[in-house]
């Protein structure tokens, strides 16, 4: 062994107390890096999971509470005056029928009613804010006394479906004791909503000014006459003495 | 007695730079040993509690969306009524001129020697009505009702075209507009 040799295992001797110890840091620091870090950004995630998770526990549980709150009865009796009142699609020939029904009821003569889609009877603006809706103009003519066309105006805006008189041409002709009136009126229908949106939305609330606008509109009548179930007369059967004349 | 305790005492050495860098090197490996094991069990049992945490709260979101589920005819029949009377206020908002009322009114004030020929109402807000008078007298009269009287519920009024025929009789033509 030479002397550098043996210089050599002596420093190697020195440093023997460290490894150990220095082994264990570099392991414990290793480890920690290697190791602990992932957990720590797993546990950040899993919290931040598990607050998005209590808010959407929360609005869930908030959303059962109102579903479990309302009376699907109820609701399914007003849904339908709602179709009454604002049907899904457009029906022209209900509304024709509906203003010849009105008209008769209110003694006026109907000379003509014609029912006019391409015509928009709204200006720009009014179009704008009713665009959603699917919009009929119906062009109705009437004879009848200035009392009776006056009652015609007042009812035709309590009828179902909804119109809505959007222009008046009223003539009267005082030596005839007659009045006449071509009334522009205005029908509408909207679609159902596309979808309920997310789960956790919040179940909509119908305002105060809703239920106000819910309690007139229950008001508002068809003036048609209730079509009810049609009896058939009961046909004999069987044979009933086949060979008596 | 005292030669035989000198005797056992042991003689003391005092330690090598060395070994004593030694010993704090061995004691800071053991203290970090010792705080990486505190630390990785602390991170276990919280990484483990929040996942037991998490499974409690999807389970139960779980069965909150089952019952929603369940409900989904209430909550579609609410979105639908929701959706028309929301409408209905938008077709309610627009401001129409009430027909059948103006209609009335003009007939209320038309009063002795005038006739209503004719009443025009458009979408807007503009109510043209013709008619005629007997004589100047009562078309006065007529003017000084309609400008005077609340009823009518109009604030602007113009007398647009006035015509006189040979037997003294005149022709109006009347528009109405601003409603109050």
């Amino acid at each position: 062994m030479t002397p550098d040799q043996a210089e050599g295992k002596k420093d190697l001797n020195l440093l023997r107390p460290y490894w150990l110890p220095i082994f264990t840091l570099v392991t414990v620091v290793a480890l920690s890096l290697l190791f602990l870090k992932p957990k720590l950004d797993e546990i950040a995630r899993l919290r931040q999971n598990i607050r998005q998770e209590k808010a959407k526990l929360s609005a869930l549980s908030q959303k059962v509470t109102a579903l479990e709150g309302l009376s699907l009865p109820q609701i399914k009796e007003r849904v339908d005056i709602a179709f009454k009142v604002l049907p899904v699609k457009g029906n022209v020939p209900l509304s024709m029928a509906t203003i010849r029904a009105l008209a008769t009821a209110t003694g006026n003569e109907l000379s003509s009613l014609e029912a006019n889609p391409e015509t928009s009877p709204v200006d720009q603006a009014e179009a704008e804010k009713l665009k959603d809706f699917s919009l009929y103009n119906l062009k109705v003519s009437l004879t009848g006394s200035d009392e009776a066309i006056r009652t015609f105006l007042q009812k035709i805006i309590s009828v179902t479906p909804l119109t809505q008189t959007v222009s008046l041409d009223f003539t009267s002709e005082r030596l005839k004791g007659l009045g006449s009136a071509d009334i522009g009126i205005l029908t509408f229908s909207l679609p159902l909503p596309e979808s309920l949106g997310k789960i956790e939305d919040p179940v909509p609330v119908i305002t105060s000014g809703e239920e106000a606008l819910f309690q007139k509109i229950s008001q508002l009548a068809s003036p048609l006459q209730p079509v009810g179930p049609i009896e058939i007369a009961p046909v004999p059967s069987g044979k009933e003495n086949l060979f008596g004349f | 007695m005292v030669d035989q305790s000198i005797e056992f005492l042991k003689i003391r050495r005092a330690k090598t730079k060395q070994e004593i860098l030694a010993d704090k090197v061995r004691g800071i490996s053991m203290v970090a040993l010792v705080i990486y094991s505190v630390v990785l069990g602390g991170i276990f049992s919280t990484w483990f509690a929040l996942g037991s945490q998490e499974k409690n709260l999807l389970k139960q979101i779980d069965v909150k969306e089952t019952r929603i589920e369940e409900l989904k005819e209430v909550e579609s029949s609410e979105v639908i009524l929701k959706q028309r009377l929301s409408a209905l206020s938008q077709i309610f908002a627009i401001k129409r001129l009430p027909y059948a009322d103006i209609l009335s009114r003009l007939n209320g004030i038309l009063g002795e020697g005038i006739i209503l020929a004719n009443v025009t109402i458009e979408s807007g807000s503009e109510v043209i009505f013709t008619g005629e008078a007997s004589n100047s007298p009562y078309l006065a009269k007529f003017i000084n009702r309609l400008l005077s009287g609340e009823e009518i519920g109009f604030g602007k009024i113009t007398l647009t075209q006035l015509n006189r025929d040979e037997t003294g009789k005149y022709s109006f033509s009347i528009s109405l507009t601003e409603p109050r």
